[in-house]
């Protein structure tokens, strides 16, 4: 037994061991693990005696054994290939979930705190972005037309509204909306922006 | 006129700066809600979309048009008063008037989903070849989804609430187009087309997809539809 054997099969050991000691974290299924050990013992087998895959592939038709290893390897590259290919595919499917719920929750965040600052301007500053913030002392506390408000999650911006005209009058004023709501948000975003694009860029 | 108080307009940018302003100034003289989603801009863009007055949701990393109109449908559904959504590009290609008029259309028919055809109304300045893919395209989506179009590739788009909750867009990129038709094509509401036009201009025509790319998406909507029901 030369010493390439040794290290072929303590190598085919290694992947086993590996393979399962992360099962939980790689949540192979059970298929997948019976698949392993049967070809790391056909991997243990043909190390060992050369012999035997050289046999195998006479009889499927292939000269050599080792271009029987070859065909099999990429047989298996090509299946290790896809289930990554679906395994990314899910993950990025995950990820634009999540950073969608989270550009969705800052932007509400963003919305809340600036029609707060705007019904009550020498509020409470604490979280506000500092000096430029008073500019628009001088706006009128016209509430903010239609930021969403997810039942529940805006308590503190509706409880400022109260005070305010009602939003659903609102949409019945004679006024051209779009005009005035566009003053009103416009400076409702020019303090808050910085601080949210500190918070986009990584 | 109506206040389209009960509308939202939701509008995919990706690096638009020069042109974002003017389109969502436009669209906010006619829709008090429209919600801009920078997908992950490099340039100036967010901060157009707020000089402009619109509510903006600002994606961390860039993750493809279709990822972005489904924020921007997600983030205007938190409005519980919210009936109608329009989709509409960021770079000036489309006209407000028609928006307009296909929430108009909604309101006073009985059909769920309205989508812009460029090829029942007019589009200025179309290449042939543009043209050409675009036939192309339409018998794509007319094998894949069933649902026989003039224009299947038009990003001006008008539903109701009943379609919004139910459009799940999982293509994240620009095949989403297709994936509408076929979440269409499964809720069994009714559509329609609407006559459009389409202003092809020289920023348009730079910004807009690369011919080519129609494989790309091709090849991911093939892809996207044998793999359904497998996650």
């Amino acid at each position: 037994m030369s010493w390439i054997k040794v290290l072929l099969i303590a190598s085919a050991l290694l992947v086993l061991v590996v393979l399962f000691r992360h099962r939980n974290r790689v949540l192979l299924r059970a298929g997948t693990r019976v698949a392993a050990v049967v070809l790391f013992l056909l991997a243990v087998v043909s190390i060992a005696n050369p012999d035997i895959p050289q046999e195998v592939a006479q009889r499927v038709g292939v000269v050599r054994g080792t271009d029987l290893l070859l065909y099999l390897l990429v047989v298996v590259f090509t299946l290790t290939t896809l289930g990554l290919f679906f395994r990314l595919r899910e993950t990025d499917d995950r990820v634009h979930q999540l950073a969608r719920a989270l550009a969705i929750q800052e932007a509400l965040r963003r919305e809340d705190r600036a029609a707060l600052e705007r019904a009550d301007p020498d509020g409470d500053r604490s979280d506000a972005d500092g000096p430029e913030g008073r500019a628009e002392a001088g706006q009128p506390a016209s509430p903010q037309p239609a930021g969403p408000q997810p039942a529940g999650e805006v308590t503190g911006s509706q409880a400022e509204e109260g005070t305010s005209p009602s939003p659903a009058a609102e949409g019945t004023s004679s006024q051209p909306a779009g005009d005035r709501s566009a003053t009103t948000t416009n400076s409702l975003y020019a303090n808050t922006f910085p601080a949210a694009r500190g918070k986009g860029k990584e | 006129m109506d206040t389209n108080d009960d509308v939202w307009v939701v509008v995919p940018v990706f690096n638009e700066a020069p042109m974002v302003r003017e389109v969502m100034e436009g669209l906010r003289t006619h829709f008090p809600n429209v919600v801009a989603v920078d997908d992950g801009s490099t340039d100036a863009s967010a901060a157009e979309i707020e000089a402009a007055g619109a509510h903006l949701v600002r994606h961390p990393f860039n993750m493809g048009a279709g990822a972005a109109l489904q924020t921007g449908v997600n983030f205007a559904l938190l409005d519980p008063r919210a009936a109608y959504f329009v989709t509409f590009d960021a770079d000036g290609q489309h006209r407000v008037e028609d928006a307009v008029a296909m929430v108009e259309r909604l309101r006073s028919t009985p059909v769920d989903v309205l989508i812009g055809s460029r090829f029942l109304g007019s589009a200025t300045n179309m290449r042939r070849s543009r043209r050409g893919l675009l036939r192309v395209g339409r018998l794509f989506e007319r094998l894949s989804s069933g649902i026989a179009l003039t224009d299947a590739h038009n990003g001006l788009r008008a539903f109701r609430r009943s379609f919004a909750e139910v459009l799940k867009l999982s293509v994240a990129d620009m095949g989403w187009a297709s994936e509408f038709l076929t979440r269409l094509a499964e809720s069994g509401l009714r559509y329609a087309e609407h006559p459009v036009t389409v202003q092809y201009t020289a920023y348009s025509l730079s910004k807009g997809q690369p011919s080519i790319n129609s494989v790309n998406i091709g090849m991911d909507v093939v892809v996207n539809r044998l793999l359904r029901g497998r996650r």
